[in-house]
């Protein structure tokens, strides 16, 4: 059976991170050189990594070439064949978060809005001019314009730079990706108030027709969704440990138990330590939620607790993998379909 | 060599034998009833230019058209309703001499889903029949395009049909009353459907974002990122009357855009009276059921006001002219809260349902879009249209086929 092609970012914002938040998932790329192409992840035999233009990958994978791949939510909605075999396997990666804003000239002091746009649209219709937007998103700009009620625009395609779009004459306006408006800043321009488009951040996507008529691809598509889920799920963790004084491991645990939100999701877990200082201690151990941890040490504070220590869980896992679950759930509708 | 299958596209769907008898058995229901009543059938193109549905339509319905650039290079889109394909027809056909006229259609008409509609299955077309009334104005023109409207319904087999009536031009009026600015009468028009929703806080919520709601002297002394500072008018008016202006603007002059900040800054809207109109159009878009006791009840929210409420006198005549035409008073109900997503309309607007309140199609008055087409006259029309195939998974004759 064929290897799973997994298909990265070769450049742009998102190439670093999203090794990195492979290899902190435990899916480390190995690639020779990075004049290569193709890598390996050396934990997840049976994966090939191809690395391809970040605004390629949706594209790639509709077509086939690869089976799932990493790219921004953004690039997914604005290229991918909606209702076709692409599909979103993880939505919210935790990096690359950026917005696509409609961005105006400084100077427009009278264009703080989108309606101020609408206006100012049919202004230059009845001059006889349009209105010219440049921006790599035509999909999603134009979408949303027409919801507001714009009309008269023309979109003008650019790839890299569009922020100077205005300045070299060749567009009145953009809509381009944002992380922090620094650029748009730096070159003039002002995102509208009500200018973002949408939000985006990094996403797995993958080919469910494909993916669904291979068993071994699925399988490692599983393991890789396993691990992102469980290591994204594991920021929200910690575990929890102590030792706390008791009479019987029932009765410690009833004490830690009395206060139920500070006990663990499922509850401590009570075993008797071995002491030769002449007491009865038992320790408790439990994975509660990070935002609560300070809590949780106070509780058990109060219950003197001794060597109370938290470590940080590598990965959290659930009875089932949310995420692939779903997936499962889109390759039966594709089937259906 | 094998060959990978070829699909259909995802959102497009196929008519199998015993579905296409009981559209065509559908279309000529309507085409038999409408005839009697003197509308003739007429088709148009699937495509047309993109601009025929932009000039008016506008909107959401502009966001679902499926365009794209013939070989020839016109941009073009598929019909996503019939409306302004009849009305171009007759214009250009210079048939606005011999009015009134009345015209019958049915055929499929395409528009993109939304990501929810798309979600809930929603395909991106469906079959549309409907009728056009062309050179008649007034009560009776209405009651008659309702009346025939319902008809077609009980003649397809549609058990209990009703028919919920609105009125934009009433809504438009009282914005005009309030003497708020056009931009604020589109921005409130456009949020009826979410006020009706009873989503006022959004509302009033994008109305802050977009400075409807706070004054003029804020607007303009707000810094860089929102709206523009006194450095920065002033940056821009100090080069206009010597240097020009280093910055950026595009195809606009310095001119251009102080005449507009300094039109916007004058008509800005009292954001008292934006917050009255918000929660006049909240409390009417809300009153909706029995006709005599919804308009009654708008009366008393429109005088609660201190507005005009004589136009709801149009609703009331309306509704009667509904009845004249044959319409049991019954199946007629009034919604105050009714604006349809097309924005051509200009006075009554229509859901037609089920007995079970689902809406299977709709209409209304649309007096000003035979001159926005480029007619050379002021011409009053009205019109309908059912999606066939939701009259037919609700009609009792042609469901099963």
């Amino acid at each position: 059976m064929a290897n799973l092609r997994l298909a990265l970012p070769s450049e742009g914002a998102l190439y670093g991170p999203a090794g990195d938040f492979l290899r902190e998932c435990g899916l480390n790329v190995s690639r020779a050189s990075s004049r290569r192409y193709t890598a390996t992840i050396p934990s997840l035999p049976g994966v090939d990594v191809l690395f391809q233009r970040s605004s390629d990958i949706a594209g790639e994978i509709d077509g086939g070439s690869a089976d799932i791949g990493i790219t921004g939510l953004d690039r997914f909605l604005e290229t991918h064949q909606e209702g076709g075999d692409s599909v979103t396997l993880f939505e919210d990666l935790g990096f690359g978060g950026a917005s696509l804003v409609i961005a105006v000239p400084d100077g427009w002091l009278d264009v703080t809005s989108l309606a101020d746009l609408a206006d100012l649209a049919l202004e230059f219709r009845q001059r006889g001019q349009n209105l010219r937007i440049a921006t790599k998103y035509q999909r999603l700009v134009s979408r949303a314009l027409h919801r507001q009620g714009i009309n008269y625009f023309t979109l003008v395609h650019a790839s890299g730079g569009l922020e100077a779009a205005p300045v070299m004459g060749y567009a009145d306006l953009i809509a381009d990706i944002s992380a922090t408006g620094t650029t748009l800043r730096e070159n003039g321009l002002r995102p509208l108030i009500d200018g973002v488009v949408c939000n985006s951040q990094a996403a797995i996507i993958g080919n469910a027709r494909l993916l669904a008529a291979d068993e071994k691809k699925l399988s490692l598509t599983r393991e890789i969704l396993e691990r992102v889920e469980s290591f994204m799920r594991a920021r929200d963790f910690q575990r929890v440990s102590a030792n706390i004084e008791g009479e019987t491991e029932a009765q410690v645990a009833e004490k830690v138990m009395a206060k139920r939100d500070l006990a663990g999701i499922h509850g401590p877990t009570v075993a008797s330590v071995f002491s030769d200082d002449g007491k009865t201690w038992f320790g408790v151990q439990m994975v509660v939620r990070r935002t609560d941890m300070i809590r949780v040490v106070d509780h058990l504070r109060a219950l003197g607790g001794s060597g109370i220590s938290v470590s940080q869980a590598d990965y959290v896992f659930r009875a089932k993998c949310e995420s692939y679950e779903e997936l499962l759930g889109k390759l039966a509708y594709q089937d259906a379909r | 060599m094998v060959f990978d299958s070829i699909k259909k596209l995802p959102l497009l769907k196929d008519y199998d034998a015993g579905e296409w008898v009981r559209f065509h058995q559908a279309s000529e229901i309507c085409r038999t009833a409408l005839s009697e009543r003197g509308y003739r059938r007429i088709d148009t193109p699937i495509i047309e230019l993109t601009e025929l549905f932009l000039r008016k339509s506008g909107g959401e319905l502009a966001a679902q058209l499926y365009s794209f650039t013939d070989p020839g290079g016109y941009e073009v889109s598929l019909r996503p309703e019939f409306t302004a394909p009849v009305i171009r027809h007759i214009v250009e056909t210079r048939q606005l001499g011999h009015l009134p006229l009345r015209c019958e259609y049915s055929g499929p008409v395409f528009r993109y889903p939304s990501v929810d509609e798309f979600n809930n299955g929603m395909s991106g077309s469906f079959t549309q029949s409907g009728a056009e009334l062309i050179g008649s104005g007034g009560p009776d023109a209405d009651g008659e395009v309702i009346s025939i409207a319902l008809d077609g319904l009980h003649r397809l087999g549609v058990d209990s049909p009703t028919v919920s009536l609105g009125h934009v031009g009433i809504i438009w009026d009282l914005l005009m009353q309030m003497d708020l600015s056009e931009r604020a009468q589109l921005f409130l028009i456009n949020c009826v459907p979410m006020l009706a929703a009873g989503d006022k806080e959004v509302v009033s919520e994008r109305a802050s974002q977009i400075g409807l709601l706070e004054n003029g002297e804020a607007m303009a002394m707000r810094g860089t990122s929102t709206g523009a500072s006194v450095e920065q008018i002033d940056a821009v008016l100090g080069h206009s009357l010597g240097s020009s202006y280093s910055g950026s603007l595009g195809q606009r002059s310095t001119d251009d855009v102080l005449r507009r900040l300094t039109n916007k800054i004058k008509t800005k809207d009292s954001p008292e009276a934006v917050q009255t109109a918000i929660d006049l159009l909240s409390k009417l878009s809300n009153i909706s059921g029995n006709p005599a006791e919804s308009i009654a009840q708008g009366r008393k929210v429109i005088k609660g006001a201190s507005l005009n409420d004589e136009n709801l006198g149009i609703l009331e005549d309306i509704v009667m002219a509904v009845e004249k035409a044959g319409v049991e008073a019954n199946d007629i109900t009034v919604d105050l809260g009714l604006v349809r997503e097309i924005s051509y309309y200009t006075g009554v607007v229509f859901d037609l349902k089920s007995g079970d309140d689902q809406v299977l199609g709709g209409g209304g008055r649309y007096d000003s879009l035979v001159t926005a087409l480029g007619g050379d006259r002021e011409t009053p029309a009205a019109g309908f249209a059912y999606n066939m195939d939701r009259v037919i998974a609700r009609s009792e004759t042609l469901k099963n086929g």
